[in-house]
């Protein structure tokens, strides 16, 4: 689907003019290009290795090797370094060696050199290699192929740049991990992974190089060399870009980074709604105590009310003043009669108490001459009423103690009385001192008014209050009318980028399924050229998972295939892809493919023939297939292709290099 | 009351009474000295010269409860409920006796003897009987009407510890309105003076301080 067919698509559904859409497309950047494949070829050149064999034939070794579009076979003895090749090869592009590759191989290594065209970009890798390791590892890039021919540094003369330069394996590996996903466009590829901290886990090049150096056929991955984390599937989806995907992933980035616009625009609207409420609020309440301050200078507008005021308050605190000497004066007159009266009857109490004690202690001697005092004397005063000291008569009836108790009664109600007095006098004198506090204040306050009026400093006050009211006034109705708003947004940006999206999503999912059939037929026929001729029909799913179905058989699946059959239905896989992509014009699989030594799953030579045959055709039909593939046996090569490079040791019996 | 009260908390306990006078023949202690008694009653009567000599006490090295008690006796109302004003005599603070006394004597409690010979300076001497002694126990447990005057009258004791009669005169003397109150006069309260005092103790920074004199 073209850009101009989705937005006549949006236009219609959503009521829009197509030129408004077209405007709005234009200001995103889409280009009508945008929705064609992304381009993502790779295409081997020449690998050139050089180094020093500690085994026989001993000595130094250098050898180039080039590749041409097509078919190249390898064809050597085994143990001959035809594996090695590929390994070489992965090194360089794969920016990382497989474990694959022999340690002491790796030990006479010295230099590696691999040139290729990477999504159109001549690269020339270049890396220095001792004692196994890489302790140098370069990048050029070259406006053509032949600038790179022989390039060892950067040229600027010829357009030979270094793009990337790393000291150490691991620093290189991530540098050309970098490079290749962005050339190829290709995205990391995320799994679930219980082992990973954050409970996912990623997939980058290395995973999708698994595609291009096919595993041997006993391996059980269709696709890739890991059967970790549903990588098959996910290496089918991202080999297998659906119509407008492209597109349809740069809607939703551009989706993404107006909501994040919005959401950020948002926030800063809500601080500055946040900031300007506050700030009126403020200018609010400013506004308030100045025209609370002005409302009482209004109060006061003469000096003559002021007198006024000044002489009716002088005469209240005056009032109050004497009320309050008055009140203390009470108070203490008062409290000195409770003290009377307190002592009085401490005084009646005493006096009782001390009688009562004496008179019942018998009299035993005169007080005045001592003479004693004998019991007739004692007998006479208790029986006859006659003083036991002078002999007077004396009466000890009841009228006393009657007297007495009155007399006690007496001191309590006065006690009584004068503590009620006192405690009334206290709270009348607390209140009056309360009373003349205020009176005091009051008179302060107008006193102070009333030399601030003669002084000036109230009618400035007033300008000043007046000034400033209106000041206020101004920002806090300015501050009313600033237009922000809380509204959600819903500009025709943001309606054309939904209605793209939604669009594509729905073109994605109904083509999705015719490619999926394409891709089953192919497979099938593909396999079937390939030499698995009892195959009748294949079924594959998003996740990967591949159903095999032979003539007259049940249901199969991949892994319980053959190592033969699974190579075959995993070359048939890659070029299916291929194809597919070619004919729908949407990035896939970059074309270039690394089968290690078929023949090794292969019992019948019939059956290698075929396979061999129906690569060297397949390449033959498939614009920009490059296989690589290595064999022991080259007689049959030699045999069976016509029209394949075949690269062979110098000599009968020599290594490949 | 007040009397047998003060006689039995401040006399001396006697180990026998004294012989050849038969009515001292149950005497249990003696408070040796009219002076002494005029001058502890003096103390009992006017709280607020309890409180300046308990100030007194404290500046000499006392300690800081001293204080706190004239405190407590100068802010109640003791001063003036408690106070019974004495006549300055030609000995200081005076008030004849004899009355009171005569009862205590009649019911045989304290019995008053004359010490000296004619012509010489006469002393008297009161003498605490075994029944005196009784009765003023009886008072202090079981009527609380005298509680105030007990407890007084054991703090006055204390403080006139080891003082004779002409001693505790010159210390009263001591307080100005004391000695310049003309003879036959009831003495003046001093409890103005006295929460003066108080204060310059009580201020902030101030209340270890002790006059350099007795420092």
């Amino acid at each position: 689907m073209s850009t101009h067919d989705l937005a006549t698509r949006i236009a219609v559904r959503t009521g829009l003019p197509l030129p408004e859409v077209e405007r709005v497309f234009e200001e995103l950047g889409l280009s009508p290009g945008a929705a064609t494949a992304l381009p993502r070829p790779i295409q081997l050149l020449s690998l050139r290795v050089a180094g020093n064999r500690s085994v026989e034939p001993l000595g130094r070794f250098e050898r180039e090797f080039r590749f041409d579009a097509g078919l190249t076979v390898l064809a050597a003895d085994n143990l001959r370094g035809k594996t090695s090749v590929f390994e070489m090869i992965t090194w360089c592009l794969r920016g990382s060696p497989r474990s694959n590759l022999q340690g002491v191989v790796r030990s006479w290594l010295s230099r590696l050199e691999c040139d290729a065209v990477v999504a159109g970009r001549p690269l020339g890798f270049r890396l220095t290699l001792n004692a196994g390791e890489m302790v140098e590892g370069v990048v050029l890039s070259a406006a053509s192929a032949e600038s790179l021919i022989g390039a060892q540094t950067a040229r600027p003369g010829s357009g030979v740049v270094e793009i990337l330069r790393a000291a150490d394996q691991d620093t290189f590996a991530a540098r050309v991990e970098a490079l290749m996903m962005e050339l190829l466009h290709l995205e990391r590829l995320d799994y679930v992974s219980s082992r990973a901290a954050a409970g996912r886990a990623s997939f980058g090049w290395p995973a999708y190089f698994g595609a291009l150096y096919l595993p041997p056929g006993g391996e059980a991955a269709l696709l890739g060399d890991l059967v970790v984390g549903g990588l098959a599937g996910r290496l089918l989806q991202g080999f297998l870009d659906l119509p407008g995907a492209a597109l349809l992933t740069r809607l939703k980035t551009a989706r993404e980074q107006r909501d994040e616009a919005d959401r950020a625009a948002d926030d800063d609207a809500a601080r500055m709604r946040h900031l300007l409420e506050s700030q009126r609020q403020t200018a609010m309440r400013r506004l308030e105590r100045a025209r609370s301050e002005l409302a009482e200078l209004a109060d006061a507008t003469s000096t003559a009310d002021i007198l006024a005021a000044l002489s009716a308050r002088t005469a209240s605190a005056v009032t109050a003043e004497a009320g309050l000497r008055e009140a203390r004066e009470t108070y203490e007159a008062l409290r000195w009669q409770r003290r009377v009266d307190e002592k009085r009857l401490n005084d009646v109490l005493e006096h009782e108490a001390a009688r009562l004690l004496f008179h019942a202690l018998d009299p035993q001697v005169c007080p005045r001459c001592e003479a004693p005092i004998g019991p007739a004397r004692r007998a006479a005063e208790r029986f006859s009423g006659v003083c036991a000291v002078c002999i007077e008569p004396i009466d000890r009836g009841a009228a006393d103690h009657a007297d007495t108790e009155a007399a006690e009664q007496e001191a309590r109600w006065r006690l009584t009385a004068s503590l009620d007095a006192e405690a009334l006098a206290a709270k009348h004198r607390d209140e009056v001192v309360a009373y003349a506090a205020d009176r005091r204040r009051e008179l302060a306050d107008v006193e102070r008014l009333l030399a601030a009026a003669q002084g000036g400093e109230i009618e400035d006050r007033r300008r000043s209050l007046l000034n400033e009211v209106a000041r206020l006034e101004g920002t806090v109705a300015a501050w009313e009318s600033l237009p922000v708003s809380a509204e959600p947004r819903a500009d025709g940006v943001r309606v054309v980028l939904d209605a793209a999206v939604a669009i594509l999503t729905d073109v994605q999912a109904a083509a999705s399924d015719d490619l999926f059939d394409e891709l089953n037929t192919d497979i099938a026929g593909l396999a079937r050229g390939f030499g698995f001729r009892n195959l009748d029909h294949v079924v594959i799913d998003r996740a990967g998972r591949l159903q095999v179905f032979k003539t007259g058989g049940p249901r199969e699946w991949f892994r319980t295939q053959s190592p033969g059959e699974r190579l075959r239905l995993r070359i048939a896989v890659v070029v299916a892809l291929l194809r597919l992509g070619h004919r729908h014009g949407v990035a896939t699989h970059p074309g270039l493919l690394l089968i290690d030594s078929p023949r090794s799953e292969e019992v019948q030579d019939d059956d290698a023939a075929a396979l061999l045959i129906a690569l060297e055709q397949l390449c033959a039909e498939t614009p920009g297939l490059q296989i690589l593939v290595t064999t022991a046996d080259e007689d049959l090569v030699r045999r069976t292709l016509k029209r394949s490079a075949v690269i062979t040791p110098p000599g009968p019996g020599r290594p490949l290099w | 009351m007040r009397l047998l009260l003060i006689i039995s908390t401040a006399a001396v306990p006697m180990s026998r009474p004294p012989a050849g006078d038969p009515a001292l023949s149950d005497a249990v202690a003696v408070l040796e000295s009219q002076v002494r008694l005029q001058k502890l009653d003096f103390w009992v009567r006017n709280p607020d010269f309890v409180a300046n000599e308990l100030i007194n006490e404290y500046e000499a090295g006392g300690d800081s409860d001293l204080l706190e008690l004239a405190q407590a006796i100068i802010d109640s109302d003791e001063p003036d409920v408690r106070r019974y004003p004495m006549m300055r005599f030609l000995f200081g603070a005076y008030e004849p006796l004899d009355d009171a006394l005569a009862v205590l004597r009649s019911a045989h409690l304290v019995v008053r003897r004359k010490r000296g010979s004619a012509g010489r300076v006469q002393r008297h001497d009161y003498y605490l009987t075994r029944s005196g002694s009784d009765t003023a126990d009886r008072i202090v447990r079981d009527l609380p009407v005298f509680a105030y005057f007990a407890e007084r009258t054991r703090l006055v004791a204390r403080l006139a510890d080891g003082y004779r009669g002409t001693q505790l005169k010159d210390r009263q003397y001591q307080q100005e309105e004391y000695r310049n109150t003309p003879i036959g006069e009831r003495i003046a309260t001093i409890a103005p003076q006295v929460r003066e005092r108080l204060r310059e103790h009580v201020a902030p920074g101030r209340r270890d301080q002790r006059p350099a004199s007795v420092a």
